[in-house]
């Protein structure tokens, strides 16, 4: 039994949830309106349940479908989570394929968890989730087959411990800590982090005369504690359309606006699921160390980047 | 296997059985995070069960002691008399929870055991209009689609009609609308909503929240801090308008104060208010 099976339990709604419900519902001024309440209520509530579970502090009275005027003027679910965002928790009623945001929640919320009702209310299921593009708003109307899975939630509220899917990234989905090249790679390195990866044997594009290449790059600040010298990750990701849909990936490091140059001996590897090095490369007074891979949907990889005896790790799939 | 589908998991009709239950999936989850490996959770189903059982055969003989002492705060149930914000309502405890199908009816009676309700008065307040704050903000040469129409279709409908649907109603560009909804009516809206809350302007002249909301202002502009915007938004009768604000303080964009007051002045006043 592990604990994503446990996550995936019906969330039992108690009888503080029923009487916040109940207190917010009589306060409308139509049934229908003490309806939708009730039910928003109930679904910011179990999200909030789910979340303390798993030691996700929340905060119900920064939220404001808390604040009496404003869940009576607007149709509000929404859940402060503190220091990431809000979050909209939608109740879907039984028999419903899809659901409508309305237009005051499609904007300032990094996602939305569809909680699933049965005519029981004494549980309901947190059906999946859908996440924000970064700075965009949410597509008002969402299909329930196009929910991702609870995990994704997990990887957004736990940004340390996720894996970076690479394929969502062609997708133009990235996590907060990822950024755009020009935000944090040095201006002198610019021209080269935004060069294509160099094609050799293992990259070069298949003769076939469909293939269609789709490139992305984002980079991220990795601190390296002991030094308190922080250095900047580049990640291009390569996708090569063709029939066997692999991707290349290639991984550089680059200094912070701060340095010049990167430490001596820092070192960048891959490991592969059995923790053993596959790749690796080292910065040296010429060279910036850069790793090349080619990888089949559903891998995945660790990347390791270490100077001395410290080292911190990324994990990314593809 | 789900929990909460084995037939073998103790059920009990106590109200607060789902508190009881909540408490053992908290356990659950802490169990299996910090496992140990001489002491691991049953991994046979059966045997989970009864591992489970017997954690919430405790919580639930809990629920039957007269104290209640075991419960954390927040576990404490509120009951409908014990809420304050009208201080009218009649004092009853509300039944334990129904169905879906039977919500209507429950909430009805509610409602009607309510002699003022924040809703109906928001609800009152937007129909007539009475400082003409909603009818008079509208697309330069569309009055006919001004806040009040709006809003009328898009929250108090039911069920609520679409911007699109409208724009086609009216002739309108959708876009025009749309912006127009999001830029101009959503704000005053939210203001207007934020007046009636009775506990959130009190909230406004406790003099802790006071010092605190005073000294939160908008970079280099002391004189746009949230103490002078909440007495102006919330306590001036009538609200002064955001753009009389920008023009008296010399603010050329009006969009600056409105994320002031939503990113920084209502976080503190939400804070005093619980």
């Amino acid at each position: 039994m592990s604990i994503a099976t446990v996550l995936r339990m019906p969330v039992p709604l108690n009888h503080e949830a029923h009487d916040y419900a109940a207190r917010f519902a009589a306060e409308q001024a139509t049934p229908a309106k003490g309806k939708r309440v009730y039910l928003n209520t109930l679904a910011v509530y179990a999200v909030h349940t789910y979340l303390n579970w798993l030691n996700i502090p929340t905060d119900l009275a920064q939220s404001d479908c808390w604040q009496p005027g404003l869940r009576a003027m607007f149709d509000l679910a929404d859940l402060a989570v503190p220091e990431i965002g809000v979050l909209e928790c939608r109740p879907i009623l039984p028999g419903t394929e899809a659901f409508t945001l309305p237009l005051e929640v499609i904007e300032d919320r990094i996602g939305c968890v569809a909680v699933q009702f049965q005519e029981d209310l004494n549980t309901v299921e947190l059906l999946g989730f859908v996440r924000a593009i970064a700075d965009e708003p949410l597509e008002p109307e969402i299909p329930l087959n196009q929910l991702l899975p609870l995990d994704s939630l997990l990887d957004l509220l736990y940004p340390e411990a996720a894996i970076h899917n690479l394929r969502q990234w062609l997708e133009g989905q990235f996590g907060e800590q990822w950024k755009s090249i020009d935000q944090l790679v040095p201006m002198r390195h610019r021209n080269a982090a935004r060069s294509p990866i160099n094609l050799g044997d293992g990259f070069s594009v298949p003769a076939q005369v469909d293939a269609q290449v789709n490139s992305v790059s984002r980079a991220m600040t990795i601190q390296l504690a002991q030094s308190s010298t922080t250095v900047v990750l580049v990640v291009q990701v390569i996708a090569i359309m063709t029939a066997e849909s692999r991707l290349n990936v290639s991984l550089r490091l680059y200094p912070d606006n701060a340095a010049r140059t990167l430490p001596q001996g820092l070192t960048i590897a891959v490991l592969d699921q059995a923790n053993s090095v596959v790749l690796e490369s080292q910065s040296n007074a010429e060279t910036l160390p850069e790793l090349l891979l080619n990888c089949q949907a559903g891998e995945q990889f660790t990347m390791r980047i270490s100077l001395g005896d410290y080292s911190v790790t990324e994990a990314f799939c593809v | 296997m789900h929990i909460q589908q084995s037939p073998k998991l103790l059920r009990r009709k106590h109200p607060d059985y789902y508190d009881a239950l909540s408490q053992t999936v908290i356990w659950v989850i802490k169990k299996i995070e910090g496992f140990k490996p001489e002491s691991p959770p049953p991994t046979n189903s059966e045997e989970f069960i009864w591992w489970v059982n017997g954690y919430l055969a405790w919580r639930i003989n809990d629920l039957y002691r007269p104290d209640m002492e075991y419960l954390p705060k927040r576990f404490k149930p509120v009951r409908l008399n014990e809420a304050t914000e009208n201080g009218n309502e009649k004092s009853e405890s509300i039944a334990d929870p129904k169905g879906l199908t039977a919500l209507d009816d429950l909430i009805r009676e509610q409602q009607q055991n309510r002699q003022q309700r924040i809703g109906q008065q928001i609800r009152d307040y937007i129909e007539q209009d009475p400082q003409g704050i909603l009818t008079s903000c509208h697309p330069r040469k569309h009055p006919e689609c001004n806040a009040q129409v709006l809003t009328i279709r898009v929250q108090l409908n039911e069920p609520p009609q679409t911007i699109r649907a409208i724009a086609v109603e009216l002739g309108i560009p959708e876009q025009t609308i749309y912006t127009h909804w999001r830029t101009k009516c959503q704000p005053r809206l939210r203001l207007i909503a934020l007046r009636f809350d009775e506990l959130l302007r009190q909230a406004v002249i406790e003099p802790e929240a006071k010092d605190r909301l005073s000294q939160c202002h908008l970079q280099e502009r002391p004189e746009c801090n949230c103490w002078n915007l909440a007495e102006l938004l919330l306590l001036t009768d009538p609200a002064v308008e955001i753009s009389t604000i920008a023009q008296n303080i010399q603010i050329s964009k009006e969009s600056d104060i409105w994320n002031h007051w939503d990113k920084h002045c209502l976080p503190i006043l939400k804070r005093f208010r619980s």
